[in-house]
Formats: C-alpha cells, sequence, structure tokens
C-alpha cells in the first residue's frame, strides 16, 4: 500500500535534513561572528520554522557578503531553501541556479556546491524534472565522497533511491538505499527513514516477512525519540504487512496500538489511515459492514475529486467493498478516483523512469569508458617497467663490470619473468571479467529478443489484422484483392520469421515445452491442404493428402504438430520446381507406444548424401545460393527436429539428389476409438447468418456426436438439403426464416416438409416471431429469446423433456 | 452480441474492432485497466478481451478484480490477447484467472474461434 507509505517518506525525509543544516550550523558559526556570519545562522535556525523569517535573514545576508562571491552563494543557497518551503519553485530555482553559477568557477569542490546540488535536486523532482533532479545528485555524491563527508553522501544516496521508488523500481531503490546504510548510519533520523523506506520497498515486491521486520527497526527508533505520529504511521505499515501476510490477528493487535496513539493530541491526525488499514483488515476477514463503515468514516468529509496519492489503495479498496455490496454508484465514484490516481503515479513513474533509463545508460557508458582506461593503465604500467627495466640496465652497463653484466642479465630476466606472471595474473582477470560479462551480454540478449518480439508483433498485429479486415469485409475489384493478398502473404511471413527466431532463442536457452490434448485430426490436417494448395497450385504443382488409416482424435500437442507439419510442406514446396508434393499420415501401433507418422514427399530439387543431416542444423541450407534465392531464415527444420525430439519423436529425411526427398515425423500419440471420416452423415445443421455466433454453435458442438454445418441463409440450407440426406437437429434463428409471420411460416412450414424427421429447434429473435406459431408450422422446440449459449445447450440436453424451453 | 476489449494500444483494438464488426459484435472498448472495470459496472458483456501490458493496472490485475466480485459478473468469460511471447504466459493467465490466451498478432479467424471456445467452455460449465 503506497499510499501510508509515501506519508512516512514525506514525514521522515525533513526531519533528516533538520538534523542535517542543524548540525552544519552549529560547526559553522564558530569564533569572531560577524555580521555576514550572523544574518546567516539566523536564517539557517529558521529554515525549518519560519521559512519567511529565513528568507528575511538570508537576504540581509546577501547584502552584507561585501562583494565575496561564496559568501553571496552562501545567502542565496539560504533564500532558495526557503524559497522552497514557502512553495515559490521557481524563485527557488533562480537563486540555486545563481549560486551554482558562482560556485563552479572556483577550483576547489566544496560542501556548499554539493548542498547546492542537493537543493536543486529537490527542486527539479518536486516540479517532475528527473533527468536533472538524477543528475543533480549523482554530481552531489561525487563532490560529498570527494570531501569526504559520508554522511550528506549517504542522504543524497537516500534521495536516488526515492526517485526509483517513484519509477516503481523497487529493487534497485533497496540498493541505494542498503548503501546508504552502509556508507553512514551514525544518524538515528537518518535509519528511521532508510528502514521504513526499505520495508515499504519490501511491501511492493510482496516481501512482507522482511517489511515486517524493516518496519518493526524503525519503530524502535522512532519509539527512542518519542514521535507519536510517526510511531502511528509504522504502525499502520506493519499492520499493511501483516495483512499481506495473511497474519490477521497480529494484525488486529498491532493497529489497536496504532490506534491507541491516535487518541492523543499529536496522533489524532493519522486516525483516518488506521481507519483505512483497518477496513482493509475487515474486508479481508469477510467482514464487508464493518469495512464499509470504517471506509466510510476515513472519507467522511473528504471529497473524492481532490484526494491525493495517499488514498490511492484506499479508492482500490473502496471500489471491491461497494461493488460487492452492490452499490454501483459508490463504487464506481471510488473506481474514477482511483483511476485519475493511478493516472498520476503513472506519469510520475514513466518520467522518472526515462531519466533513469538515460542515467543507466550514462553508467554503462561510464562502465565501458573505466574498462577501457584500464586496459591503458595496464599498458601504461608494462611500459613503465619495461623503461625501469632499460634504467636498471643503463645503471649496470655504466658500471661497466663484465660480471656486473652478468648480473644484470639475471636482474633483467627477473623483471621479464615477473611481468609475463604479472601479464598472465591480469589476463586471467580480464578473462574472468570477461565471462561475466558474456553471460550478462547472453541474458540480455534472450531479453532483447523477448522485448524486440513483443514490439514487432503489436504493429504486425495493425498489418495483418486490418489486411484481414479489407480481404473479408470489403468488396473489392480483383486487382486490389490480389495486392493486398499479397500483402497479407509477406506479412504473415514476417510473422513466421517473428516466431523461428524467438523459437530458437528458446530452445537455444534450453526450454521446450509440450501441452498434448486431445484433437481431431481431419480439421488439422485440411487446414494444412488448404494454406498450400494455393502456394503449390500456384508454382504447377499438385498437393494432395492422404490420410485414411487414421483415428479421427488423437492426443499430442496441436500447435507442435501443426507447426512441424507446416514447416515440411513450407519446405517442400520451397524446393520443389515440378510435379508434386504429398502429404500422408498413418498410425503405428507398437507394443510400447502408438506412433502417428506423417510423411511429406516432393520431387523437387533433392538433397546430396552428405547434407542430409547438416540440413538440421540452424542458419543451413544445402546451396548457399538459394538462401537469398528461396527466402528464410534456415531455422525451419532445427525447430521441426527439436520440436519432434521434445515429443519423444524425430524428424528424418531420405532423398535422391535431383529426384526428390521424403521428410518423416514420427511421434508418440494418443489414439482415440473411430477413424477418421468414419461418419460422413451430418447430424446437425445451423442457419445462422452472423459469423460470431456460427463460430459460437461449432464450439458448443465440439464435444458432441453429431457433426455440425453451418449455412449462412435459408437458401444455401435449401440448397444444402436438395444435395444431403436431412440432418437429426436443425438449429436456426427465426429472423433468417422471413421479415413477417407469413414469410416465416412459410419458410418453417417449407423445412419441415423436407426434413420431415429432423429435430428443428428455433430461437425467437424478432418481433413477428411467436412461440405458438413457430409450433404450428412444424418447429419442435421453441426458445423464447435470441440466441445464446446457454439456451442451445439447454435445448439440446432436454431432447426428450420440453422442460426449461418455452413450447406452444 | 456485445464485448469489452481492453488494450492500450490504439491500433489494437482499432483491429479487433473492426475484425468484430465483420462477424456481427459490438465491441465496447477502454484504454486501461480501471476504465475497463467501469465499463463492466454498467454493461452486460458476453465476453472481456484483455491485453496484459497495460500502463498502471495490468491486464492479470484487472482479472483478478473482476473475479473477485460477488455477483454473477465475476464469471465473465475472460479472454487475453497479449504479443507476450513467455513460456509460462499461458499459465501465469489462467493461474490468474484468464480463461484463454490468444497470441498477437491475431488472425481474424483464430480471434473469432477463441472467443466462441471461451464463451462455450463457460456456457458448458455452467451447464453441467
Amino acid at each position: 500500500m503506497r499510499a501510508v507509505l509515501t506519508a512516512i517518506l514525506l514525514a521522515a525525509l525533513p526531519l533528516t535534513s533538520i538534523t542535517a543544516q542543524a548540525q552544519s550550523t552549529s560547526s559553522d558559526i564558530a569564533d569572531a561572528e560577524t555580521a555576514f556570519d550572523h544574518a546567516i545562522g539566523q536564517a539557517k535556525r529558521a529554515v525549518m520554522s519560519s521559512p519567511q523569517d529565513a528568507l528575511r535573514h538570508a537576504t540581509e545576508a546577501e547584502a552584507l557578503s561585501e562583494g565575496d562571491p561564496i559568501r553571496a552563494a552562501t545567502a542565496k543557497w539560504l533564500q532558495s531553501e526557503a524559497l522552497k518551503r514557502m512553495h515559490r519553485i521557481a524563485d527557488a530555482r533562480t537563486q540555486v541556479r545563481e549560486a551554482l553559477n558562482v560556485v563552479e568557477q572556483g577550483a576547489e569542490n566544496t560542501k556548499l556546491h554539493g548542498d547546492l546540488l542537493k537543493a536543486l535536486a529537490g527542486i527539479a523532482k518536486s516540479e517532475g524534472d528527473y533527468a536533472l533532479a538524477l543528475r543533480s545528485l549523482h554530481e552531489a555524491h561525487d563532490i560529498y565522497a570527494e570531501i569526504e563527508d559520508p554522511r550528506s553522501q549517504a542522504i543524497v544516496l537516500q534521495q536516488t533511491g526515492s526517485i526509483y521508488i517513484d519509477a516503481s523500481q523497487f529493487e534497485k531503490a533497496i540498493d541505494y538505499y542498503n548503501r546508504a546504510g552502509t556508507i553512514w548510519n551514525d544518524d538515528i533520523a537518518l535509519d528511521l527513514a532508510r528502514l521504513n523506506n526499505v520495508a515499504n520497498a519490501e511491501i511492493e515486491l510482496g516481501r512482507y516477512k522482511q517489511a515486517v521486520e524493516g518496519y518493526s527497526a524503525a519503530l524502535a527508533i522512532a519509539e527512542k525519540i518519542d514521535a507519536t505520529q510517526l510511531r502511528a504511521q509504522i504502525l499502520t505499515n506493519i499492520a499493511h504487512a501483516q495483512i499481506g501476510d495473511e497474519d490477521y490477528l497480529t494484525a488486529r493487535s498491532t493497529l489497536d496500538q496504532a490506534r491507541a496513539l491516535t487518541q492523543t493530541e499529536e496522533g489524532e491526525g493519522w486516525a483516518l489511515f488506521v481507519d483505512g488499514v483497518d477496513a482493509e483488515l475487515a474486508f479481508h476477514l469477510g467482514d464487508i459492514d464493518q469495512a464499509r463503515h470504517l471506509l466510510e468514516r476515513m472519507f467522511e468529509g473528504i471529497p473524492f475529486d481532490e484526494t491525493d496519492m495517499l488514498f490511492s489503495d484506499f479508492h482500490e479498496l473502496g471500489y471491491k467493498i461497494y461493488s460487492q455490496i452492490g452499490d454501483t454508484d459508490t463504487a464506481l465514484l471510488h473506481l474514477k478516483a482511483f483511476k485519475r490516481l493511478d493516472d498520476e503515479a503513472r506519469n510520475v513513474a514513466a518520467s522518472a523512469n526515462t531519466a533513469l533509463i538515460s542515467a543507466e545508460f550514462d553508467f554503462a557508458t561510464q562502465k565501458l569508458e573505466i574498462a577501457n582506461l584500464r586496459a591503458e593503465t595496464l599498458e601504461q604500467e608494462v611500459e613503465i617497467r619495461e623503461s625501469q627495466a632499460r634504467q636498471r640496465m643503463v645503471v649496470f652497463t655504466s658500471a661497466g663490470a663484465i660480471a656486473l653484466i652478468l648480473l644484470v642479465g639475471l636482474s633483467a630476466s627477473y623483471v621479464s619473468i615477473r611481468r609475463s606472471r604479472n601479464k598472465v595474473r591480469d589476463a586471467n582477470e580480464q578473462l574472468s571479467e570477461t565471462n561475466v560479462e558474456l553471460e550478462r551480454a547472453l541474458k540480455v540478449k534472450s531479453e532483447f529478443l523477448a522485448t524486440t518480439s513483443h514490439e514487432i508483433r503489436t504493429p504486425l498485429n495493425g498489418i495483418i489484422g486490418m489486411t484481414e479486415v479489407l480481404l473479408r469485409g470489403g468488396k473489392l475489384d480483383e486487382s486490389t484483392y490480389d495486392r493486398l493478398d499479397a500483402i497479407h502473404g509477406s506479412s504473415q511471413t514476417m510473422k513466421a520469421i517473428v516466431d523461428d527466431i524467438l523459437d530458437v532463442s528458446k530452445m537455444e536457452s534450453g526450454i521446450v515445452t509440450v501441452t498434448p490434448e486431445e484433437f481431431a485430426l481431419a480439421p488439422a490436417l485440411k487446414d494444412i491442404e488448404r494454406v498450400w494448395r494455393d502456394s503449390a497450385a500456384n508454382k504447377g504443382l499438385s498437393l494432395s493428402l492422404t490420410a485414411d488409416d487414421c483415428p479421427a482424435r488423437i492426443t499430442a500437442d496441436p500447435q507442435r504438430l501443426r507447426q512441424i507439419a507446416f514447416n515440411l510442406a513450407s519446405n517442400a514446396i520451397k524446393f520443389t520446381e515440378a510435379g508434386e508434393v504429398s502429404i500422408s499420415c498413418h498410425t503405428d501401433c507398437g507394443d510400447e507406444a502408438d506412433w502417428f507418422i506423417l510423411k511429406v514427399t516432393d520431387t523437387g530439387i533433392g538433397i546430396p548424401e552428405d547434407e542430409l543431416e547438416r540440413i538440421f542444423e540452424p542458419f543451413h541450407q544445402v546451396d548457399g545460393g538459394t538462401t537469398r534465392a528461396q527466402g528464410g531464415t534456415g531455422l525451419g527444420l532445427t525447430i521441426c527436429r527439436n520440436f519432434a525430439r521434445a515429443m519423444g519423436g524425430d524428424v528424418t529425411v531420405t532423398s535422391t539428389s535431383g529426384e526428390g526427398s521424403e521428410f518423416t515425423l514420427r511421434i508418440p500419440v494418443g489414439i482415440s476409438a473411430g477413424k477418421i471420416g468414419a461418419s460422413t452423415d451430418i447430424n446437425a445443421l445451423a442457419i445462422e447468418p452472423n459469423l460470431m455466433k456460427q463460430h459460437l454453435i461449432k464450439a458448443l458442438f465440439k464435444d458432441r456426436e453429431e457433426t455440425l454445418v453451418c449455412c449462412d441463409t435459408l437458401e444455401v440450407t435449401q440448397q444444402w438439403l436438395a444435395e444431403n440426406h436431412p440432418p437429426v437437429s436443425i438449429i436456426l434463428s427465426a429472423s433468417s426464416l422471413g421479415q413477417s409471420v407469413g414469410d416465416g411460416m412459410a419458410a418453417m412450414m417449407a423445412l419441415r416438409k423436407t426434413a420431415p424427421e429432423t429435430m428443428i429447434i428455433v430461437f425467437c429473435d424478432c418481433d413477428w416471431a411467436q412461440p405458438p406459431m413457430m409450433k404450428l408450422s412444424g418447429a419442435n422446440k421453441v426458445v423464447d429469446r435470441a440466441f445464446d449459449p446457454t439456451a442451445l445447450l439447454g435445448a439440446l440436453a432436454d431432447e426428450d423433456t420440453e422442460n426449461g424451453v418455452k413450447t406452444a | 452480441m456485445h464485448v469489452l476489449f481492453v488494450d492500450d494500444d490504439t491500433m489494437n483494438r482499432r483491429v479487433v474492432r473492426d475484425m468484430l464488426e465483420i462477424a456481427g459484435v459490438k465491441m465496447d472498448e477502454a484504454a486501461d485497466g480501471p476504465s475497463g472495470l467501469a465499463l463492466i459496472e454498467s454493461a452486460d458483456y458476453a465476453l472481456i478481451l484483455m491485453d496484459l501490458r497495460m500502463p498502471g493496472m495490468d491486464g492479470l490485475t484487472a482479472i483478478k478484480h473482476i473475479r473477485e466480485r460477488n455477483d454473477a459478473k465475476a464469471a465473465l468469460p475472460i479472454l487475453v490477447v497479449t504479443a507476450d511471447t513467455s513460456l509460462d504466459i499461458r499459465e501465469r493467465c489462467i493461474a490468474n484467472g484468464a480463461d484463454d490466451l490468444l497470441q498477437k498478432p491475431v488472425a481474424m479467424n483464430s480471434l473469432y474461434e477463441a472467443m466462441a471456445m471461451t464463451i462455450a467452455n463457460r456456457a458448458q460449465a455452467k451447464a453441467s
């Protein structure tokens, strides 16, 4: 729950800055106090309690600076701190900028420079300029590090952490807070802020137990400094974490402690948030009435459209509570307020994130620079050593003694041995660094591929989708249709390539999933034939499909099977210039498993014997030249084999160069009774013009014994009935029969005459259609409402009784 | 038939709306989770199409809100439509209360089929 947490953040941080300023104040006003120092001292003391006075003193101080630019800058800094607290942000920024201009001219980094940058960061953050805030914090941090002021360094690190919180990057935020704690842990106010804020982040990450621990440590500090409202706030946070951890009993007693603190004058401002978390607890315990009562009390007198981030989660809770008790209006009000705050938070997170991304990019560049620098230093060291060795040579030779020349030789070789040892050690270090970097690079690569795939899919969705809409929805002339069809084909190919690359990347990581399910074989095979028939015909090839000896349904991974069959068919057509491509399948029932075998045979260019295994390697095609001529990623067969093996089977190939190839897929499957195409009679017929409803009826019939045909119109139905045996049942909407009672009844009677034994189910979806008339004209079952899945299921289930279905 | 599509991408919404128009399905649209939840309060949808990656409240959270309801709308058929290709994405969606998942880019027929299947499965579960 971010709301409560932010409150602590805001409450705790100013506290730290009070301490910060108070300390620097006491050390600065030492001996020999001038009028200027006196004014500065007064300004510093007044900053928190009375910014107006502070501004006055700081302005006096500027007048007393006697042309000393650093003194003037100090006065300006205090003016800006006062102005910021008076909410005159633009003026505050001007003062900081002017002071910074002066300070930056100085040769040495000073605490004042760091403080000014820290002040600028605060102003920038409050204006939403996260990029500037981060930059200023980094600079301030480096300055504090240089002048060895770890306390200020820790404050700056905490502030950086709070920007990561704004950006919802909680792990990184925790990192920064922890670094702050490592650098400086000698200040209880800073520790309290750090512990509480880390716990906030833990909650966001769902680590409630750690959060409770962190809050408890913060609470101990708050108790030590006897800060009643802070204690109430932290206790509320603890209760919230305990609710998250489903430890409702402890949460109850924590909340009671928090509530006791809000009975005091100092803590009463927090009472409404105790109510809020109390409502949350009641909601989780299923006591909706109590939850509503508490939430109502919390929001008493607070207009929903003026709430701030503190209330965001309580609006979400409100939405849940009120929609559960059916008070839709209030639920919607809460939802609207939640959305407004959610949008605000999102904007903040977005701009914070943008700033962080560019800042992190800077870090990455810096890292690279460091690596380069290190390499340069290494080279320089080697050079220095070499020149040292040379110098020694010079020294020794100048001694001029032969015996000494011998010594020189020894010492030179000693140096060179040591040098090469150093080189080996350095090389090893570099190697292990390179390995770590490589590992990281691999991880980055797969993340990059996943993101790219996501980002490519989104516009591809627009291209493929809109092309389909145009192809299917509009009246197009032939040439426009052909061109659109070409776009459609290209976009499908592009989609296949994106899929291939992603599949191979997943395989590289060693992850292939197989999800077996029972499915009907015939539609899957027909689909393959349908997709490739045109491509084959365009090349003058014939494409045949034989599946006579197959079961009607098998259990395997339909997606993977389809993908393999598609790839094999696509390859066969791609590499065949004349003749035919045939797809055939059968099953082979063995002792240990039943196998499904699919063969794709072509009369194409074939594959030389020494290439037969290599074609399954990634990016490999037999003739380098054909890669360009035939297109494709060269990944298809790699993917096929990997999937087949993941399913417990394999893809193999036999081929005669110049005559053709035969690819065989063999996978173990579960076989269901019943042969493919055994029952060719249509048992059910639906008249339904609406495409979506056709799909719905098909989906409802998926698990039924009957096979179903859908007809768009009455005319198509009549034609179908003239050519086929009457079905067992007909499902139709009255509106498809005609526009008036007369037409409708006549059409129904005609249907009845054509199919005397058929069960006719009719949905009365238009004004003229009344159940008695439908019955009279020959319908068996009449549903007195428009088609919907439940009504159809009811009508089909009640074949003998008339229950649940309105009759005449 | 009346459905709702929650997706932050204008183009995605446009494509699906046009596809559904051909199939005679009316589509309401929302650009984020909270707006989608608000629409569900006020209308009766046959199905919710839900994107996953959205700024602010993500799709899975929105689904969770729907499933936590106390009325009949808690059982609304929900079909996730996403460009996310993570290995465990389907499992994660179903574990979070989605009925099924459809991968972007969306082809017309698979959209109709997936929608029909999702509605039919809910209806069948209700009937049995």
